[in-house]
């Protein structure tokens, strides 16, 4: 029965991901994809890994959905079929990447257990209970240390784009909405009750910051979008000092552990300060997300004149000119 | 089997109706008024229906509890977003524009 399910979450994925290479519009890709991104959600909960479906479902299908409608809504002009006289070249980086998995699929050895085991065996090392806290946060804190880097230069790369020094100018709420407010009053509360059990829950079982940071996110979002101006509030000082506060805090804490025993990249003993960096990271992302959705290009103009709408909406509503 | 099982593969079974009538519903339907009927009313229905058959078999009351809180967060957000397309349709019907609605 297991093997059933899984065969059909797997060829949906493939059938999915062919429908959106051969997708008539643009729109219609994008609808393909959130697809796809739950889809995919579904095939890491069939492979045990929780907390990647977490993330897949909250990033991959649910934010960068709302990010890639907002493109759409910018680039208006696109409506006509993308072409596909040269899909043939895709053939060749095709084959070579699924010739390369065949081949290290084919040559894992039999006994090979991954790195279970080892991160097993390291646990007494780290403060943590969750193995997959531990690996983030401490055993690979480097690679967790760079994506909260890289998601505060993509916030700088928008406000490049738009010209901007911080993302105030374009928190322009939309028109009030009944509908809207009383949705924001019934799930905000709950939103970040989840995002605080969620960061809570990674100490010891599947959640974390990432996850924790993209609920508080979208509950940014959705206030946004139901034309609350609180966000419009945060004074900028502030917007620039929990923007980088995860990376920050990250090197911080990376590098004054180089005073305590002669280890970049260690944490002091307590459990307090991975906790702190949690909180930090957790807010971080939250507002970078928050900061990356509100400062695409095309929300500076026209939004006024829109009719209130959903994030999944975006795109059906003809773009102003600008 | 319980007969608690039976009760879950029942419920089960009827979210499983729902749905499909749902889906049927969201092919087949001609515009995007009565697709937005079927997509939020069935697939709730359906929904509720398979939470109800999970309750039975779940091994705790905080459990039973945290999937009814998803029944109930999955019934605001479609009825919500069936509110915002429902009056974008409506909005920009009245403004003279012809939209058709997403052809999926």
């Amino acid at each position: 029965m297991g093997l059933v399910f899984d065969l059909v979450i797997g060829l949906s994925l493939i059938g999915v991901a062919w429908s959106i290479i051969r997708a008539r519009d643009h729109f219609q890709a994008i609808v393909l994809f959130i697809t796809f991104g739950m889809l995919l959600s579904l095939a890491w909960t069939r492979l045990k890994s929780p907390d990647i479906a977490i993330a897949e479902a909250a990033v991959g299908a649910g934010l960068a959905g709302v990010l890639l409608m907002d493109a759409l809504g910018t680039l208006s002009s696109s409506r006509n079929r993308p072409t596909h006289g040269n899909l043939f070249i895709l053939l060749i980086p095709l084959v070579v990447l699924a010739g390369l998995m065949a081949y290290a699929i084919m040559f894992i050895p039999d006994d090979f257990q991954g790195l279970g085991p080892l991160v097993r065996k390291s646990m007494p090392d780290t403060h943590l209970e969750y193995p997959v806290t531990a690996v983030l946060l401490d055993f690979r804190g480097y690679d967790t240390w760079l994506e909260l880097g890289v998601l505060l230069v993509a916030v700088l790369g928008v406000l490049c784009v738009r010209r901007a020094s911080t993302i105030k100018g374009s928190i322009l709420p939309a028109p009030a909405e009944p509908v809207g407010r009383w949705i924001i009053k019934l799930l905000l509360p709950l939103m970040v009750l989840i995002g605080g059990y969620l960061l809570w829950l990674g100490a010891f079982a599947p959640g974390g910051a990432f996850q924790a940071g993209v609920v508080l996110a979208s509950g940014g979002v959705m206030l946004w979008q139901a034309g609350h101006p609180s966000l419009a509030l945060l004074p900028r000082l502030w917007w620039k000092i929990i923007i980088s506060s995860g990376f920050v805090f990250f090197l911080i804490l990376a590098s004054s552990s180089m005073f305590f025993n002669d280890h970049f990249m260690t944490h002091p003993e307590a459990k307090i300060w991975i906790l702190g960096l949690e909180y930090a990271a957790t807010l971080s992302i939250a507002l970078c997300l928050i900061s990356l959705v509100l400062a695409s290009p095309g929300r500076n103009q026209g939004i006024k004149t829109r009719p209130p709408k959903s994030p999944e909406k975006n795109s059906c509503s003809p773009h102003s000119p600008e | 089997m319980s007969i608690y099982e039976i009760f879950s593969v029942i419920f089960c079974l009827c979210g499983g109706v729902f749905f499909l009538a749902g889906t049927i519903g969201l092919i087949r339907f001609p515009d995007t008024y009565s697709r937005l009927h079927a997509l939020t009313k069935a697939d709730n229905l359906g929904l509720g229906f398979m939470v109800l058959g999970l309750v039975f078999v779940s091994g705790s009351v905080p459990e039973a509890i945290k999937m009814g809180l998803i029944w109930f967060l999955a019934l605001i957000g479609s009825s919500s977003a069936c509110y915002f397309i429902g009056n974008h349709m409506h909005i920009s019907s009245q403004s003279g524009k012809k939209e058709n609605g997403p052809g999926i």
